[in-house]
């Protein structure tokens, strides 16, 4: 059956399925899942799973876009705080002044609005969350750009 | 969503980065499809390039290759270095004709709104090609149009991304083979990947060790290195040194990081195709032989001719019931993964079948 085939035909149908499936995968994530709006934008921690207690890293989580970096502020007898900072101009331009919202694996859902620089803080207070449950969430946009 | 945690070959991850940039050119990422146009903006396109290649671990690791940097690298260094020399990295034409860079930019040019600045008569990069031309483009709207988009900038990255996975592919640092005195060639970087494959089949897998003067002088036999008259003499020089050093360490990543990085290399079969990519019917016959031989199911059939015919993977999956319970059952809804899979299993059927041909 296959020997129907010429060797060049088989060759574009090769380059045809592998563009045409990693493009679509690449609009996809692009676009969510959803025609225009922007996708959910995941943080993931790497080794959060291990021997000893997971903490959040010093050094931030960043975006698998890159252009938000989260931070866990943890004070003595303060609630942590999530602070997420957009980085580099387009981080801003996308993130400024927009509402959001957070979803963790834990099931907590957080909503707020980064500031016209670019940052949005998250309190945990009255919530019992602990650090490893941090260890991956998704941001997602939550107004329309205008 | 799927895509930061999804499992890829490296030959998928260089598809997906092209994909990518395409979908980037087009503005996909921000506009609606109600928007005709899109602005090209160099410097907003370059930073969201330069960070997923940064933040996203499919790319960072396997595409750009962090782990072959030593410190005081970070992953920022190594995807400046990816930039400069992979993606702005002029590629030249392979003989009279234009360049795959050049039929970049003759598509780029084609979708010009407005008037376009002359480009200048020097061999262009992938960069260059997408930002040099036309300030305003006319949206590629048609899937087609953006799968030749992908496609021509998948030619390019098969050129311009060579030199680099072939040194990434011997465990070697791009940034002290690729630039400077100790620069080596495409050629002999692909002559002595030919022989460190020789050189671990005649280790059998056991690594961590200097091999054996007999097993040296057997992997030069299978795969010599054109220059050097014996294993000797190609061990004596920095590159063959280094190479030795790394199958010698104890650093794992640098031996299993092999395979990965190989599979980036694109099959020849495919690479020599220049024609234009096949649309949904008449790529339909390759698959119902795959159906047939129960290598793919009817309904993953008729998912690829959709993606072939442009419709959204979201669309797509949203309206077939057997396709998403396989997709939670079997891949826990990663879509990604189920893809990838899915395209895996075709390619390797239709190319075994290719091969089997009389």
């Amino acid at each position: 059956m296959a020997g129907e085939f010429t060797e060049a035909q088989t060759a574009r149908f090769l380059r045809t399925l592998r563009v045409a499936t990693q493009t679509a995968l690449a609009q996809y994530a692009l676009s969510g899942g959803r025609a225009v709006s922007r996708p959910a934008m995941t943080f993931m921690a790497l080794a959060a799973k291990g021997p000893g207690e997971w903490r959040f890293p010093a050094s931030g989580l960043v975006s698998a876009d890159g252009l938000v970096v989260a931070k866990l502020v943890s004070e003595a007898s303060a609630p942590l705080v999530l602070e997420l900072q957009a980085q580099g101009v387009v981080g801003l331009s996308l993130y400024a002044n927009r509402s959001a919202r957070v979803t963790f694996t834990a099931g907590h859902v957080a909503e707020g609005a980064f500031d016209r620089d670019g940052r949005m803080r998250l309190s945990f207070e009255g919530v019992a969350i602990a650090e490893v449950d941090l260890a991956r969430f998704e941001l997602e946009l939550t107004d329309d750009a205008s | 969503m799927s895509s930061g945690s999804a499992p890829k070959s490296g030959r998928d991850i260089v598809a997906y980065f092209a994909g990518h940039l395409a979908n980037l050119v087009n503005g996909n990422d921000s506009l609606s499809e109600a928007e005709e146009n899109v602005v090209i903006k160099p410097f907003s396109l370059f930073e969201k390039v330069h960070r997923t290649l940064v933040a996203n671990r499919k790319y960072s690791e396997v595409l750009v290759g962090v782990w072959a940097y030593p410190p005081p690298n970070t992953v920022e260094d190594a995807a400046d270095f990816y930039f400069d020399h992979v993606i702005d990295r002029p590629i030249g034409s392979r003989g009279e004709g234009p360049s795959s860079a050049d039929n970049l930019a003759n598509l780029i040019g084609s979708r010009a709104v407005g008037p376009s600045p002359p480009r200048p008569q020097v061999p262009l990069s992938i960069w260059k090609a997408l930002v040099g031309g036309a300030t305003t483009l006319k949206r590629f709207v048609e899937q087609k149009d953006l799968f030749e988009l992908s496609n021509r900038i998948l030619k390019c990255l098969d050129a311009a991304n060579r030199p680099y996975a072939e040194v990434l592919r011997l465990g070697l640092c791009p940034k002290e083979w690729l630039v400077g005195d100790d620069a080596v060639g495409v050629n002999t970087l692909k002559a002595a990947n030919a022989f460190l494959k020789a050189l671990k089949s005649e280790m059998k897998g056991v690594f961590g060790r200097r091999p054996t003067p007999a097993e040296l002088e057997a992997a030069f036999k299978t795969a010599p290195v054109p220059g050097y008259k014996e294993a000797k003499s190609f061990a004596a020089t920095l590159l063959g040194s280094a190479i030795l050093t790394r199958v010698a360490g104890q650093d794992e990543t640098f031996l299993t990081s092999f395979e990965a990085v190989e599979q980036t290399l694109g099959e020849q079969l495919e690479a020599e195709s220049d024609e234009p990519l096949m649309d949904a019917e008449e790529a339909a016959p390759f698959l119902e032989i795959a159906v047939s031989a129960g290598a793919i199911e009817a309904e993953e059939k008729r998912l690829l001719v959709a993606i072939m015919a442009g419709r959204s993977l979201a669309e797509v999956m949203g309206s077939n019931l057997y396709l998403r319970r396989r997709l939670k059952t079997d891949f826990g809804n990663d879509l990604e993964a189920y893809i990838n899979d899915l395209s895996s299993r075709t390619a390797r059927f239709i190319s075994a079948a290719g091969r089997a041909r009389p």
